[in-house]
């Protein structure tokens, strides 16, 4: 064991661990009894609202990796890194205009494979969906691995108990309730994550002067105010590439855009990201004051609620734990379901059972949300690495993704042999720059390499797309109502 | 410590044969005592003792045998760690250093009041700037086409009847 000293008794950090476990599962219970058909249960019956759409975009977009590595960025890599990790909003942003496309486009479509089979063909989809479920399997297991540090650095609740407790909680109530308890959830974990943060950011600033935090930061850890850091220099657009490939290829956003009412899509996207800019600042901030207030820290990724929890007082770890508790149930809840649809809907019922019915594809997709809670649990088990190592692991094959969405959304001309080419290129040499020169560098030559392959196919085999093509009857959707949809 | 010099060998106070079993039994107990301390040998986790760092960042851990006791960690810019820093003093067992400008840095711990590590050696050299300003570069085309594509896509296609 790294770290000794724990901010709140164990007893405490398990009473609260009860109140908050009990209470999605309540709470996901309620709002899931709308889910009575796989519309319901996948896409929450296609009328979110704008409210309960932005919220579950923030929440979502505020995971483990806003609240604990933003602030790990800050540390390693100063202002840059930062600045760096804010970037990830434009992820949001430019999905805005996407959302209202797809939902145009694919009015009863599922799922972002949906996208690739009907646009590029089944071998670019097969890649697709390998990258896909890799992506949000090392999401979910980032996660997974932030929820047993977490609980462990603040209660010292052992590491391997807390991280149990955290996914079978998101895995009952995404069981039960599907999307509607999803979105429901993140509504009200995105108020809590919100209050939460303005607390601990007034906190921070009511006992820490800002002249002790600089002067303190130039003296002991000088790269860090370096505007001239090679690594943080090279980290800004990597992020932003890894984020706009996440939230452009993943499931999680293709979802939600199917969620929501057609007119909602886009605002929702737009107000979310707004809303989500300024947390990775407020978070990365705290970090750099972990030094001027004497804080030691074990692990990069626990800087953030350490340094919290420590300037607010057993009082605000209990607000600090909360925070944490639905930042990190937000995207597990979210991923579960995401990645669960992927698998019943791409894999399932598209590749070995096409005449599933709706009774049969809600108990796969059931039991595919209870397999992967337990994969990523013995996955999270040995603890691997660090949050940011495990993650960006991935960030090649998600920034290789960005130009066959967003051309195969747009351009005709795009075609398969651009987008396959795009995706494994991209990949690869990715990897090569992930293990040559650094974490820090691989999407942005996953995205930049498939960019340029895109651009090169495009050109040389143009294709005459028929956008008709998309517009994909489901088994499980009611014939009057696609009807009714379609002259609408 | 006090009671160990009257039984340090050497000493000439007269010793008879009780006393000499007391005097054993009492060097037994406080070597008991003593030798968890002197037995503390603390060492860093890492396989080398020398290590590089190209973020200017590195994640010192190391290892002892007793849990409960507090340890001294201590950075120097000289091997003989005449500028010697402290930089950690507590009970745990790593501390994640970070802001590190290019140099060579020395690290040694110690359990309190033990013997100090062997020397870490940490050689910071950050990647180059020409690399960075390339890869800055780089991504600012790859984000600028992709926004213009995202945009211009928005605009051609929003009206346009399917």
């Amino acid at each position: 064991m790294e770290h000794q000293s724990y901010i709140i008794s164990p007893e405490t950090g398990w009473l609260l661990l009860a109140v908050l476990g009990v209470l999605w599962i309540v709470l996901g219970m309620y709002w899931g009894r709308k889910a009575k058909n796989m519309e319901g249960f996948m896409v929450a019956g296609r009328n979110v609202g704008l409210a309960f759409g932005a919220a579950t975009a923030m929440a979502t977009w505020v995971t483990s990796n806003t609240t604990m590595l933003a602030p790990q960025f800050a540390l390693q890599l100063g202002i840059w890194g930062m600045i760096a990790y804010s970037t990830a909003s434009f992820g949001l942003f430019l999905f805005a205009p996407l959302a209202k496309r797809i939902r145009r486009l694919m009015p009863f479509g599922f799922t972002s494979g949906d996208f690739i089979r009907l646009r590029y063909g089944r071998s670019t989809w097969f890649l697709f969906l390998v990258i896909s479920i890799f992506y949000g399997f090392t999401w979910l297991v980032s996660m997974g691995m932030a929820g047993g540090i977490l609980m462990n650095a603040i209660a010292g609740i052992p590491y391997e108990l807390g991280m149990t407790v955290i996914l079978l909680v998101c895995v009952v109530y995404t069981l039960f309730g599907g999307l509607y308890a999803v979105i429901g959830t993140d509504y009200i974990q995105s108020l809590i994550i919100l209050v939460g943060i303005v607390i601990v950011g007034i906190g921070v600033l009511t006992q820490v002067n800002i002249d002790t935090i600089y002067t303190n930061v130039v003296n002991e850890k000088p790269m860090l105010m370096n505007a001239l850091m090679p690594a943080a220099i090279m980290a800004i657009f990597n992020n932003m590439l890894f984020g706009l490939g996440e939230v452009f290829h993943s499931n999680v956003w293709w979802s939600r855009a199917f969620a929501m009412r057609e007119e909602v899509g886009k605002k929702a996207y737009i107000l979310s990201g707004f809303f989500w800019f300024p947390v990775p600042i407020a978070a990365g901030f705290i970090a750099l004051t972990s030094s001027s207030l004497g804080i030691n820290i074990t692990s990069p990724d626990m800087v953030g609620p350490l340094v919290s929890a420590h300037v607010l007082g057993k009082a605000g770890a209990v607000i600090v734990f909360a925070v944490f508790f639905c930042s990190l149930a937000s995207s597990i809840d979210s991923l579960l379901a995401a990645t669960s649809d992927l698998i019943t809907e791409d894999i399932y019922r598209k590749m070995i059972n096409p005449r599933a019915g709706e009774n049969l594809l809600r108990k796969v997709s059931g039991g595919i949300i209870i397999g992967l809670g337990l994969l990523s649990w013995a996955v999270c088990m040995p603890r691997i690495g660090t949050l940011a190592t495990v993650l960006f692991f991935a960030g090649p094959m998600v920034g290789s993704t960005i130009w066959p969405i967003i051309t195969g959304l747009f351009w005709k001309k795009a075609n398969a042999k651009g987008a396959l080419l795009g995706m494994l290129l991209g990949s690869s040499l990715g990897l090569i720059a992930y293990f040559q020169l650094g974490w820090y560098t691989a999407s942005l030559i996953g995205a930049a390499v498939s960019m340029v392959t895109v651009l090169i196919c495009t050109y040389f085999f143009p294709e005459d797309f028929e956008w008709k093509g998309l517009n994909e009857a489901h088994a499980s959707v009611d014939k009057e109502s696609m009807k009714v949809k379609s002259k609408v | 410590m006090q009671k160990t010099k009257t039984i340090m060998p050497g000493t000439k106070h007269r010793i008879d044969s009780n006393a000499s079993i007391y005097g054993i039994i009492l060097l037994l107990i406080l070597i008991c005592q003593v030798s968890p301390v002197i037995a503390a040998e603390v060492e860093f986790s890492l396989d080398s003792d020398q290590t590089t760092s190209s973020s200017g960042y590195i994640k010192l851990e190391w290892r002892s045998e007793i849990d409960t006791e507090e340890f001294e960690l201590q950075q120097s810019t000289n091997k003989d760690f005449s500028d010697a820093k402290l930089i950690y003093f507590g009970p745990d067992k790593a501390s994640f250093i970070s802001g590190l400008e290019n140099g060579v840095y020395y690290y040694r711990v110690r359990a309190q009041n033990g013997d100090w590590s062997e020397t870490l050696q940490v050689t910071v050299e950050h990647q180059s700037m020409k690399l960075a300003y390339t890869l800055f570069a780089l991504g600012f085309v790859v984000f600028a086409l992709t926004t213009f594509v995202v945009i211009r896509g928005a605009q051609s296609t929003g009206k346009v009847k399917l």
